[in-house]
């Protein structure tokens, strides 16, 4: 009887294939309690792990020599001063102006090491920082993509071969190849799928399910960004780049315009209330 | 997140679980069925349909009873008065530079207060002088 | 008068904007989420799915305007059509499109 059924789904799927009509195939019903819902909790236990681990891994704050600070600092008071020089009054900006156009071209805080002479470039490999920041970033890369590919590989090693679900809409044959990748059959539907296409999905869909099981430390996140973005370490570590830099800054310090926003407050918040 | 949301979400759910298993249910048979006769489809029974949208609706409800407005805590208390929560009114927070530092102002916080706190530019020596002036001329008062 | 009007526009609170992005982005997930579950569960298919997130969408849409910014979405959010409209879009139909086919396949 089973062969009999087969053979009619078999000539109904051939037949209606073409038409456009989707057959029906029945699926053993274990199917999804011993693939779906596995592949569904690997993923989100994966996903939570992988945050986790991913704070353990992460780089606390470091700290780095005091001439380091000083030059980065003073880098980013010109930066500011030319951001938000609004603020001030026109005196008090041409003052900053003067001074800080004067310290950063004479080079004065420049970071430079006591073992590198001038004018010879140190190798950027040797410089622990530059070590440090790239081995950040492998760490940060190998989290995201390990737990993918294992997943993966785990996935097509032992759910292979079968057809797992019903896709609720029609996609175009050339998601054939990819989504029912290791089923034999040419002229099956595109909306039945093997398991690795259950995987594509879940990797497209899980960030929502993922926000809201750990929604709780997102307050905190938002926290510990704004207190580590001022820290933000800066790859040029050279102090020749760090010295042309600085007469680039000091260039543009002593061409800024300055226009103070007290000029005519009185109209604008007039203007305001009126 | 208040009761009256908890519970709705918790009934949203408990009614979207039942629509689900009725309509598992009601597939399986369907499906049993159909082998008999290949054409003949049934279409889902109207109240499972209802029960699911109405669930759906319960929960979208409680997603928004869940939101309350936001209630602060002062940072320093007034004398004699008991702790109480002051609140802007809304939802969310105000964009606006002008009405989220009125906020830091309701609560008594001072988000740059590590910038403008700086009680290491007090000259204490001078300060401990003009203290011991002042007391010395008390007792000479006295 | 010159009135210096670059001077003359507000200035935004950058946390505040974060914050109430990230409220209304959770709200969005968990409503899309179960939709996606409801519409799995109806069993509906092809285009009448991707109607029924449609609906849901805009109507949470309008109930968030209405219920929670008040009116007034232009005091919580700095471009409210791409804040509100599209910049979730795609990951909240990917949510959707995840928990639709999730309850499609265990019940049917």
């Amino acid at each position: 009887m089973l062969a009999d059924l087969w053979s009619m789904l078999l000539s109904g799927g051939v037949a209606t294939a073409t038409a456009g009509a989707v057959a029906e195939l029945t699926l053993d019903p274990q199917l999804k309690y011993w693939v779906l819902l596995p592949i569904s909790v690997v993923m989100i236990l994966t996903g939570i792990l992988r945050q986790q681990v991913s704070v353990l891994i992460g780089s606390g704050v470091k700290g780095q020599p005091r001439v380091k600070n000083t030059e980065a600092q003073y880098m980013m008071k010109a930066q500011v001063l030319l951001g938000n020089g609004s603020n001030i009054s026109d005196e008090s900006f041409q003052e900053r102006k003067e001074y800080l156009s004067k310290t950063l071209a004479s080079g004065k805080y420049v970071a430079r090491s006591k073992a590198a002479k001038p004018g010879e470039t140190v190798n950027p490999f040797n410089d622990p920082g530059t070590a440090d920041a790239m081995m950040s970033m492998a760490k940060g890369n190998m989290a995201s993509f390990i737990p993918q590919t294992i997943i993966m590989w785990w996935v097509n090693h032992f759910f292979a071969g079968f057809v797992l679900m019903k896709l609720p809409f029609p996609l175009t044959l050339r998601f054939k190849e990819m989504l029912q990748s290791g089923v034999m059959t040419a002229d099956l539907d595109v909306r039945w799928v093997s398991a690795i296409s259950w995987y594509f999905i879940s990797v497209l869909g899980l960030d929502p399910v993922f926000n809201l099981l750990t929604s709780e430390n997102t307050d905190n996140q938002l926290g510990m960004m704004q207190t580590q973005t001022p820290q933000g370490t800066d790859m040029v570590s050279q102090p020749a780049q760090v010295e042309s830099q600085m007469k680039a800054l000091a260039n543009d310090l002593t061409i800024a315009q300055h226009e103070c926003c007290f000029d005519n407050v009185e109209a604008r918040v007039l203007r305001m209330y009126n | 997140m208040s009761f009256l949301s908890k519970a709705i979400q918790y009934i949203a759910i408990i009614v979207i679980l039942h629509s689900g298993f009725s309509s598992y249910e009601f597939h399986q048979t369907a499906k049993q069925l159909s082998l008999d006769s290949i054409s003949n489809v049934i279409a889902l029974p109207i109240d499972i349909k209802y029960e699911a949208i109405a669930g759906l609706l319960l929960f979208i409800i409680s997603v928004f009873v869940s939101f309350e407005k936001i209630e602060y805590y002062s940072l320093r208390r007034q004398e004699g008065h008991s702790i109480e929560t002051l609140s802007q009114g809304q939802y969310l927070k105000y964009i606006t530079l002008n009405k989220a530092t009125d906020r830091d102002n309701m609560i008594n916080s001072d988000p740059t207060g590590d910038v403008s706190y700086t009680p290491n530019m007090v000259h204490i020596h001078e300060k401990r002088k003009q203290m011991r002036d002042w007391i010395q001329k008390q007792q000479e008062t006295s | 008068m010159d009135t210096n009007d670059q001077f003359s526009k507000q200035v935004k609170s950058g946390t505040n904007i974060q914050e109430n992005k990230k409220r209304y982005e959770t709200l969005m997930d968990k409503v899309c989420l179960m939709a996606g579950v409801v519409t799995g569960i109806l069993q509906l298919e092809s285009t009448y799915g991707f109607l029924a997130f449609l609906i849901t969408y805009l109507f949470t849409i309008l109930l968030y305007v209405i219920g929670i910014c008040g009116g007034h979405p232009g005091l919580f959010y700095e471009n409210t059509i791409s804040d509100l409209l599209f910049d979730n879009f795609t990951r909240e139909l990917m949510g959707f499109i995840m928990a639709w086919t999730f309850s499609f396949a265990l019940i049917g």
